[in-house]
């Protein structure tokens, strides 16, 4: 197990008359290795268990361990600090820096220019198909060739673990897979956890969690 | 150069970064530049009116001759080296932005002149010293300058009614030194003025080490019914100090103008500039930046761009300061100071109060940044 949820719940409006539970003693477990899919209707909550485990949020009750550390003990710096070196991160929008071209978004995790950073970010690009584009800004780029380079920029750092939320909702159904199978390349050395509500694209995740209300209704075990 | 550095950011957003860095420089160089002028006004009348009492103190009376009387009592004082017989009158000398002020000539003996020139480190580069009974002024430099005199041009209020230099007299010299004036005989003067006495003023030139028992001295002398005059180091800096004020006071008012407005306008346009790129630094939120590092890159940005300005200011205004020195000011007689320890600490503080006011509403900004709403696209 490298990650783990417990009794997470996410509150919004507390102390407020409008409170909204967006979790609800939600318990979860990622091991070594593996990919799982969170599935859900918008507003099930699986985005905000997606912040929560990768330390972004903080829940309101419960706790997310990851190795030896629990995310509520450890300072907002700390967790940065893991985000950093051990999380990657691919979002719905791309969130390119426009300014800089692409091999630079992609060192930006890294913020370094190092030959060997420079020469993993160019094999990482080319098995994305889009290392001819490296010295291009995103704005010359297509909607998916944006979020590969999104993909190569969260695989930078040979993450621990890769949160995907919504990786290709931006994109057609032709672009989304051929993502999705470079993703999938990495579940040898990445625990990966993608946040989606098209199943289509989980087809080869080791398990697809169902979540709705902010509980986990359907748990699926793909290779049983 | 790493993706983040405030070096790649600048070269990657050259319309943003010369936009401030110009503003800046643009600020500086107005800042620097009035200064420098009301500066060199200011250093022009103290070279025409303080500046040689830094040699000798002068003393006289109203209306009539100097009393022999404090004459030889000055004589008799161990602190005063030699008590020389003498007229102060003025040549009209411009200044820019500066009352009308006149340079001093002094009237001396054909000896005292060659005696004071050597105390005050003048030195004779055209012509020759007056000779008596022809009405011959040596002048100051800056002065012919100022005039467009040269040797063999005449100045007085015979030639020009606008003149101060009562009479006529012919330029036989110019010379250089760290004061400006003129000298010519004070017999010429004395025969003009049908003056018979033996002085009309004194010029009291101290022994070495001596000159401020001297002025504490004169200035301790009974006022004769206030008709008794007393030049001194003293006395001229604070009447110079007296006529400035009034100028000083309007260059503060300007520069606090100054740098309020760009202090604000700059204190905008980051606030702008950084409020575009909320998506970047949720993102870099996001991805374990923590916001400490991003508000130092932000804070290194601002820096670093005032800086670059502060710098580029202070070098326009060397380049623009000289220009004006080599066509317009030193012709006249008027050299600009160009440099001035007082001038960087008051341009200084444009770039100072920029990144305060540039950074102040990003820190705030940043302090609050919420990566999560940034990613769901929710502000």
């Amino acid at each position: 197990m490298i990650i783990e949820g417990k009794e997470l719940t996410l509150v919004y409006g507390i102390d407020k008359d409008d409170e909204t539970y967006a979790l609800k003693n939600v318990n979860i477990k990622l091991t070594e290795g593996e990919m799982v899919g969170i599935i859900g209707p918008s507003g099930s909550g699986k985005s905000s268990l997606l912040y929560i485990l990768s330390g972004m949020k903080t829940p309101t009750t419960g706790n997310v361990f990851y190795k030896d550390m629990v995310f509520g003990s450890i300072s907002d710096n700390e967790r940065a600090k893991i985000r950093k070196q051990e999380f990657g991160f691919i979002f719905q929008r791309h969130f390119l820096i426009d300014y800089l071209s692409v091999i630079d978004n992609v060192l930006v995790t890294s913020n370094s220019k190092e030959d060997a950073m420079v020469s993993k970010a160019m094999t990482i690009l080319e098995k994305l198909n889009i290392k001819q584009l490296s010295r291009r800004r995103p704005y010359e780029l297509s909607g998916g060739q944006r979020q590969r380079v999104a993909i190569a920029r969260a695989l930078i750092n040979n993450p621990k673990v890769i949160f995907a939320d919504e990786p290709t909702a931006s994109l057609d159904h032709k672009n989304a897979m051929e993502v999705m199978s470079v993703i999938e390349e990495y579940k040898q050395n990445s625990t990966i956890l993608i946040v989606t509500h098209d199943r289509s694209i989980l087809q080869n995740s080791d398990r697809v969690i169902s979540v709705w209300d902010g509980c986990i209704k359907e748990e699926v075990n793909q290779y049983k | 150069m790493n993706p983040l550095s405030i070096i790649r950011y600048y070269l990657n957003n050259k319309k943003r970064f010369i936009s401030i860095v110009i503003v800046i420089a643009l600020s500086v160089l107005l800042l620097y530049t009035i200064q420098m002028l009301l500066k060199s006004t200011d250093h022009a009348a103290y070279v025409v009116s303080v500046e040689p009492k830094k040699f000798f103190s002068s003393v006289g009376i109203n209306e009539t001759v100097l009393d022999k009387d404090i004459v030889n009592d000055l004589k008799k004082q161990n602190f005063a080296e030699k008590v020389l017989p003498a007229a102060v009158v003025k040549t009209n000398f411009t200044i820019s932005f500066s009352p009308p002020q006149g340079a001093p000539i002094f009237m001396l003996k054909e000896n005292d002149i060659h005696q004071l020139m050597g105390r005050m480190n003048l030195k004779l580069v055209k012509g020759n010293l007056p000779k008596p009974g022809r009405h011959e002024v040596i002048i100051h430099r800056n002065i012919s300058n100022n005039k467009k005199l040269k040797i063999g041009d005449k100045v007085g209020s015979k030639l020009d009614k606008d003149e101060w230099l009562e009479g006529e007299y012919e330029v036989v010299g110019i010379f250089e030194g760290s004061s400006v004036l003129g000298f010519s005989l004070l017999d010429d003067y004395m025969n003009d003025k049908h003056i018979r006495y033996e002085y009309i003023d004194a010029v009291i030139i101290p022994k070495k080490n001596k000159l401020e028992a001297l002025n504490n001295y004169l200035e301790s002398l009974p006022s004769h019914d206030g008709k008794l005059w007393i030049s001194t180091y003293d006395s001229t800096k604070r009447s110079l100090e007296n006529v400035m004020e009034s100028v000083y006071m309007l260059l503060t008012t300007v520069n606090i103008m100054v740098i309020a407005i760009v202090s604000i306008c700059i204190g905008f346009l980051c606030y702008i500039y950084f409020y575009q790129r909320r998506n970047e630094f949720g993102l870099l939120n996001a991805i374990g930046y923590t916001r400490q590092q991003i508000i130092n890159r932000a804070f290194a940005e601002v820096c670093g761009m005032n800086i670059i300005g502060f710098i580029l200011g202070l070098i326009l205004s060397m380049i623009v300061g000289n220009l004006l020195n080599i066509f317009l000011f030193a012709p006249k007689g008027q050299p600009l100071q160009l440099w001035d320890f007082d001038y960087i600490t008051k341009t200084f503080c444009i770039p100072l109060f920029s990144i305060l006011f540039g950074i102040i509403p990003v820190w705030r900004m940043l302090k609050r940044l919420n990566p999560i709403a940034i990613i769901e696209g929710v502000v």
